[in-house]
């Protein structure tokens, strides 16, 4: 069973993506900001991080180039709003392999998840 | 008590008061207890004795001799508290003693105005005519009933 | 009518509660960042953020009108933290407007019903304010668009310019057996998206094949000079289905056409492209049955771990644990009087021994259950100080004052249901200390004062009890104009004024019929008078007093027990009966002698250090007259203070003092001269509370 690792400030957000995840029998864990995922990352070593990018503490983008420093491996999926492209090519330039506009289309989540981790 | 009521019946929880029987249907009573102390509220109405802890609960006592007019009754061995419960609230009824269960048809009770003797008409349902006495059938919601005109009058 | 919205209850219930926290983040950083001066960038972000992810999360469960707001908010917030537009009044106002409407939207969803606020005002006040600060952001479609790939077979030639390196590689690359691939895919993406997309695809066509040539290429697709298609020559050791493969998994793909490149051959896709085809119809029937069975709401039990280790509770729960936990109260008390018995009827055997270290620990969890429970039903002030910066503001704007709003303490917890109680006579002083209590700029000025009022709200714990001041530097009250008033408006006599003191004067306040108001503002002045603030208050067993100096401002104090249903109280002897005065009225307890009592106007009163006290004589209150002979020699006073009014009740002894738990007389019993409720004590009996404020005002009058 692929790991995912869901990172958004948002508990709504986090809840309902962590529900369509399980659902599709995938384990997934979750942070509350970058710093967090960083933290989570290095315990957990997920198969996948579903990043969101405006977070309070540590924000997405820098979560990426921390989390791709540990693990040049890593498999992120940024998710972000309209208006943030210029975050997310800055973001994918770091290293994250694709991204997941919000709000979210669960077969959009999934098929991307899928092509990832299987 | 197991046998089934029949259609034109009813179960009376029957006491008395002064020298007269009272009857009150029985799904309104929920327990009688003895008598127990009775801590007075001043300024309350005078057919209030009361309140009385029931297991935890403070509720309201009557007293039905100032309720009904009737002689000051005094407090005996066969005292009880009747307690009956109205729209979710329990109130207590002081009574000279509690003697049966009994059933009435509904062809014994008549109108309270053609016979009665004691006490105000309004507080009756009616006037049952068992074998060896009258039981006064009460109207709980009135008996209950506060803030009204307490004009009681006897008609006899 | 119904919102539709795509989310469970669950789901709805962390919304909504996300969704307040947010509302508060903004609401507390729109009023900070009015009052800052310089830039703040980082709370600049956290108003943002905060308008963004309710963006994001409004528009995943599907509130289309809060997407909409909060996505026009955004464009304005976004420019006001790149410094494109300047923090103004105008736009602060505009920000505190959507807040509002955003409440009213958030009420949508508790009510399950659309309102029928209109949008569009505010969507033009943000757009022109956006517009007058830079470039205007495009509209936003907020629904999502649909996207699907799917390839198609192509006969017309795919067309790419090579250089001759290009070409080289390639005719290198077919030597060695690598198969050269031309594919044209349109996108199917939000415009602002389209790039970044474009960017990601040629990033994974890299990853499988290797890209000769893109167009546009790698650097123009960084530089945002893109279409929508993306037409790249690849390179690949595998066969085309391993790229319609991928293509398929892409998202955001609407079209993709593949030829094998062999110079000008032009070749017609295979079958394969076909099966990929079907597979991908199907993958979308599947897609749309999905969302059926998601329509319907088919709710699965997932448990997502949550950051925090609390559940929720029904608060009918908490009062009924509350009412448990007073039953054992009272059981305790009487547990040891029962053992107080046993021992009274000789010496304690064994099983008296055992019942005793049994009571003592039944006591002692019986005593932890009810602090615990007592801590369950509490909550911060804060839930209900939050609404007041922003009261506050609106006020003094409104007033033309210049308030400084501070709060404090906003930690310190309190009862529920007291919260529930305290909200409207807080707001009330507020009110009143914006209104009447804080001068105008310039008579604050013209006083030497500085022309920005103070106003403090505090919360604190002292001792079993919750202390709110509420504090203003304004005009305070004048005790010579209450006086004036009160002899106009008839309540007091020109006599009784002259003998009040200033302090007694200014309680004054608390009559009812009497407003110092001069005029009657849309604020304050609304027929609640500061009477109801102080009934309120005692209500609930708080107290309330004032210190006002004339000039220099005033301060509220208002005392409140940490939870309503069990009280500290002590018990005194009236005749045979017991009655309990709370705890928190009693400023002390005198003995005195029946010749120490002396008549003031015909009113039995004692001098205590110098003060007159006037004196209630409980028995009179409760059973009529009290005749000469029933008077004892020795007297016991419990002196009472509410409001800044003293009195002496007089009793026949003290018993004890003892925690109770308030219990109500019931309708049958109604409102009760002189008693607030009931209470069971440890043999069971039922003993009365004195209602002191009721016995205080009936004294006064």
């Amino acid at each position: 069973m692929a790991r995912v690792l869901l990172v958004d400030d948002a508990a709504f957000m986090r809840m309902r993506c962590a529900k369509l995840l399980t659902e599709n029998g995938y384990s997934v864990d979750e942070a509350e900001n970058g710093q967090e995922a960083i933290e989570k990352y290095q315990k957990i070593k997920p198969d996948l991080v579903l990043m969101d990018i405006t977070m309070p503490v540590m924000d997405g983008l820098t979560a990426v180039a921390e989390i791709k420093k540990i693990d040049p491996d890593a498999k992120i999926v940024m998710c972000s709003a309209l208006g943030q492209q210029n975050t997310v090519m800055s973001a994918i330039k770091a290293g994250a392999k694709d991204f997941i506009v919000k709000p979210y289309q669960p077969e959009k989540i999934l098929s991307t998840i899928k092509r990832f981790v299987g | 008590m197991a046998e089934e009521l029949m259609d034109n019946e009813n179960q009376y929880v029957v006491f008395r008061l002064d020298r007269e029987i009272y009857g009150l249907e029985i799904s309104a009573v929920r327990e009688i207890i003895t008598m127990q102390p009775i801590t007075e509220v001043p300024g309350t109405e005078d057919y209030i004795e009361g309140v009385i802890n029931l297991r935890g609960r403070v509720i309201p006592v009557f007293n039905l001799h100032r309720r009904f007019n009737l002689a000051e009754g005094e407090i005996t061995r066969s005292t009880r508290i009747v307690v009956v419960e109205v729209e979710g609230n329990s109130i207590g009824m002081v009574v000279d003693g509690v003697s049966e269960v009994v059933r009435i048809t509904r062809d014994l009770i008549e109108q309270p105005s053609s016979i009665l003797c004691g006490i105000g008409e309004e507080y009756l349902t009616g006037v049952a005519k068992m074998a060896d006495r009258l039981v006064i059938l009460l109207d709980l919601n009135r008996v209950l009933q506060v803030n009204e005109g307490t004009v009681l009058e006897n008609i006899c | 009518m119904g919102l539709n919205l795509d989310a469970s209850p669950e789901e709805l219930k962390i919304f909504l509660e996300e969704v307040e926290e947010h509302f508060q983040t903004l609401e507390e950083d729109l009023l900070r960042l009015e009052k800052e001066d310089e830039f703040n960038e980082d709370l600049m972000q956290e108003i943002f953020r905060a308008s963004h992810t309710l963006k994001g999360s409004s528009a995943t469960i599907g509130h289309h009108r809060m997407a909409e707001l909060t996505h026009a908010m955004e464009n304005v917030l976004d420019k006001l933290r790149k410094k494109q537009l300047a923090v103004s009044r105008e736009l602060i106002d505009i920000l505190f407007e959507c807040l509002d409407h955003l409440r009213i939207l958030r009420d949508e969803i508790i009510n399950d019903e659309k309102s029928d606020l209109e949008l569009e005002g505010i969507l033009g006040k943000l757009s022109a304010v956006q517009k007058s600060g830079g470039i205007p952001a495009g509209r936003v479609d907020i629904q999502p668009p649909s996207s699907k790939a799917s390839c198609q077979e192509s006969e017309r030639k795919i067309e790419i310019d090579l250089t001759w390196e290009e070409k080289d590689r390639i005719h290198n690359a077919v030597e060695q057996g690598l198969k050269p691939y031309i594919i044209r895919l349109t996108f199917d993406v939000e415009p602002e998206m389209l790039a970044v997309r474009a960017f990601v695809t040629l990033m994974a066509l890299s990853e499988l094949a290797e890209v000769v040539k893109s167009q546009p290429t790698a650097d123009e697709i960084e530089h945002e000079k893109v279409s929508d298609t993306l037409v790249a020559l690849l390179l690949t050791e595998g066969e085309e289905e391993k790229i319609t493969k991928l293509v398929n998994e892409l998202p955001s793909i609407a079209g993709c056409e593949i030829q094998l490149y062999a110079d000008d051959i032009v070749r017609k896709t295979d079958s394969s492209a076909e099966t990929v085809n079907e597979a991908n119809n199907l993958s979308e029937e599947r897609n749309q049955t999905g969302d059926q069975a998601k329509a319907g709401s088919a709710v699965k039990n997932v448990s997502a771990k949550k950051a925090n280790r609390t559940v929720r509770v029904d608060v009918d729960l908490l009062d009924s644990l509350m009412n448990l936990v007073g039953e054992l109260v009272i059981d305790r008390t009487r547990l040891f009087q029962i053992l107080g018995n046993l021992e009274a009827i000789d010496e304690m055997d064994e099983i008296s021994q055992d019942l005793g270290r049994t009571s003592i620990h039944i006591a002692r969890v019986t005593t932890q259950l009810q602090e615990q429970i007592m801590k369950a039903r509490m909550l911060p002030v804060e839930n209900l100080f939050n609404k007041f910066p922003r009261m506050v503001r609106d006020l003094s704007q409104k007033a033309g004052k210049e308030v400084n709003f501070v709060m404090t303490g906003q930690e310190t917890e309190l009862d529920r249901s007291i919260i529930e109680e305290i909200g409207d006579p807080l707001i009330h002083l507020l009110r009143n200390a914006v209104d009447h209590g804080i001068e105008s700029p310039e008579e604050r000025r013209a006083q030497g004062k500085s022309s920005t009022g103070q106003l403090k709200l505090q919360a604190s714990h002292e001792e079993n009890h919750i202390i709110i001041t509420i504090k203003d530097d304004g005009r305070g009250i004048d005790p010579e104009q209450v006086r004036q008033s009160a002899i106009k408006k008839g309540l007091i006599t020109e006599e009784q004024a002259k003998r009040l003191t200033d302090k007694e004067a200014v309680n004054l306040i608390f009559m009812s019929g009497l407003s110092t108001a001069t005029r009657v503002t849309d604020v304050s002045g609304r027929g609640v008078g500061m009477d109801v603030v102080r009934n309120n208050i005692e209500k609930i067993n708080g107290a309330i007093e004032i210190n006002s100096v004339v000039g220099q401002g005033t301060e509220f104090k208002i005392k409140l027990p940490l939870t309503l249903a069990i009280i500290r109280a002590l018990l005194v002897s009236i005749g045979k009966s017991v009655y309990a005065i709370p705890l928190s009225t009693i400023t002390e307890t005198i003995r005195m002698q029946r010749k120490q009592i002396e008549f003031v106007n015909n009113r039995e009163v004692i001098v205590v250090r110098g003060k007159v006290l006037p004196l209630i004589r409980l028995k009179s209150v409760f059973s009529g007259a009290v005749s000469e002979e029933e008077q004892k020699e020795k007297l016991f006073i419990v002196v009472v203070n509410l409001a800044g009014q003293q009195v002496g009740l007089v009793v026949d002894s003290l018993v004890g003092e003892q925690e109770i738990v308030i219990k109500s007389l019931g309708k049958y019993i109604g409102d009760v001269q002189g008693i607030s409720g009931a209470t069971i004590l440890g043999d069971g009996s039922v003993a009365l509370i004195v209602d002191v404020s009721n016995l205080i005002k009936k004294a006064a009058s």
